[in-house]
């Protein structure tokens, strides 16, 4: 009588049951061990940032129970993210999907891997949004909210579509009470950079800004209410070389008004890096333009 | 009104599986049982043809214990076995008009399986809440010994629940739902222990 819905329940089961290879667990912290997803062929595992507690001593559990000795490689707290690796460690690479992509109501499951054997939760895509910055300023491709269920541990685990695709990886950090996932192309692009530097890079300027209200008439003729007011400038920094000045008030880089500080952060991506970028600055009641060559922190 | 769905005798992936949900939730409802005790209540499932109800330990712990069927027949109940360590026990009492649960193997059962849980939560008798298995474990306390199979879903299980039914997609008997501490899950004994406990009170 219940044929479909036993067909259904296999399905799932199934689905998880192809995934579980891929499903690690993370023991780096002194309390409950966490999961992790086997990222490349040769032995790299990609967690979540905040269940990395320690570099040292870290152990991957795979599949068959076993526990192998992993490498910190490094992580960017902004997005949540740190890669591991086991020398001389071989997985089943997983293969990540962002098309099609997944819309509000599709079935998703959460695995995660806090004990010996694979861990599943069902739920439905939430929430699906355009890019957005995370608390810690991290640039994340899309929005991506479910409402599966992130048990203790579960956090470093792929979220998984009904068919086995894996969409991204399961965080409970990056917003307190929701279960959000980090997208493929995040992912890819973040584990390249902590692949080749240990770390996500940034443009460096050497500045401390505060936002501030423009004059009337300044605000009404840029068309932004507010700037940017260099509180410190550090000697010998890029800003410095460019002869910036605290009192300097920055209105915009290029063609991109600058109204808040997240403005500025979002603009010094690792592609800054070495370019040199004109600042439109606000000094003495005139706008003028400063040169400036972006560090590297 | 919705211009695409013209033919209605055509049924889409999930109107089939809401209705299997549904008619799985209908079957199990005619072996659920609301079992009152002196400690509240709590839900228990008719086990044979002889007047066998299983239900948790803590709901049957303290008599006098009276049982009520969700078509409204009721009868007074003793207990006639328990084993407290697993929150399991039988009690007897000769309701009309009620069902033996169809027994499964919670062996069988693998993360990503659906399970339905049935049961009498905040007072509303015949609840159902359906979830997955998030895992299969086998316990053990820290001497290495071994502890009453589990089995842990993505599902709400509040206190009326305790005692009832656990089905798979099939509607058959996996787990008597019990109470857990900690994170939101539903934790159920497996049948298999219930199995024991009846082998060991009633085999001769």
């Amino acid at each position: 009588m219940a044929e479909r819905l036993e067909q259904f329940s296999d399905a799932i089961a199934d689905t998880v049951a192809a995934a579980a290879t891929s499903v690690l667990r993370v023991e780096a912290r002194s309390r409950l061990a966490a999961s992790g997803i086997a990222f490349s062929r040769d032995g790299v595992v990609l967690t979540a940032h905040h269940v990395v507690e320690h570099d040292e001593g870290i152990l991957v559990g795979i599949d068959k129970g076993e526990k192998l000795a992993a490498k910190f490689v490094g992580r960017d707290p902004a997005t949540d993210l740190a890669l591991l690796k086991v020398e001389g460690g071989s997985f089943p690479a997983v293969s990540w999907t962002s098309s099609p992509s997944p819309r509000v109501g599709h079935l998703v499951l959460a695995l995660g891997r806090p004990g010996a054997s694979i861990r599943a939760t069902l739920g439905i895509v939430s929430a699906v949004g355009e890019s957005w910055r995370t608390p810690m300023g991290g640039f994340v491709d899309h929005y991506l909210q479910s409402d599966v269920v992130m048990y203790p541990g579960f956090s470093g685990g792929p979220l998984v579509s009904a068919d086995g695709r894996f969409i991204g990886l399961n965080t409970s950090a990056l917003l307190q009470g929701a279960s959000l996932t980090i997208p493929a192309g995040t992912i890819q692009r973040v584990a390249k950079e902590l692949l080749a530097h240990g770390k996500v890079r940034r443009g460096y300027l050497g500045l401390t800004t505060q936002t501030v209200r423009l004059p009337g008439q300044m605000a009404e003729r840029l068309g932004q209410p507010t700037g940017l007011l260099i509180v410190s400038v550090q000697s010998k920094s890029p800003a410095d070389r460019a002869e910036l000045l605290l009192g300097d008030t920055l209105l915009g880089m290029g063609d991109h008004p600058l109204r808040h500080v997240d403005d500025l952060v979002a603009e010094l991506g690792s592609d800054r890096i070495n370019q040199e970028v004109a600042l439109s600055v606000l000094r003495g009641g005139e706008t003028r333009t400063v040169r400036v060559t972006v560090g590297e922190r | 009104m919705i211009a695409s769905r013209m033919h209605v005798d055509e049924e889409s992936l999930l109107e089939g599986l809401n209705k299997d949900l549904a008619n799985l939730s209908e079957r199990v409802r005619s072996s659920l049982v609301l079992v009152q005790s002196r400690n509240g209540n709590g839900a228990g499932l008719v086990w044979d043809d002889s007047g066998l109800v299983l239900t948790s330990a803590h709901v049957a712990r303290r008599g006098p214990l009276k049982l009520t069927s969700l078509s409204g027949n009721s009868a007074s109940a003793t207990i006639v076995g328990s084993d407290e360590e697993a929150d399991l026990a039988l009690v007897r009492g000769n309701i009309a008009e009620v069902t033996p649960i169809e027994r499964g193997l919670s062996s069988r059962l693998r993360a990503g399986d659906w399970v339905v849980a049935l049961g009498h939560p905040w007072g509303v008798p015949g609840s159902a809440t359906a979830g997955i298995v998030i895992a299969v474990e086998p316990r053990r306390d820290e001497a290495g010994r071994r502890l009453p199979a589990v089995i842990v879903a993505d599902l709400h299980l509040r206190p009326g629940h305790s005692g009832g039914p656990l089905v798979d997609s099939r509607g058959l008997l996996v787990g008597v739902s019990t109470l857990a501490n900690g994170p939101d899950v539903g934790v159920a004994v497996a049948v298999q222990e219930a199995e024991a406990l009846y082998r060991q009170r009633f085999e001769t």
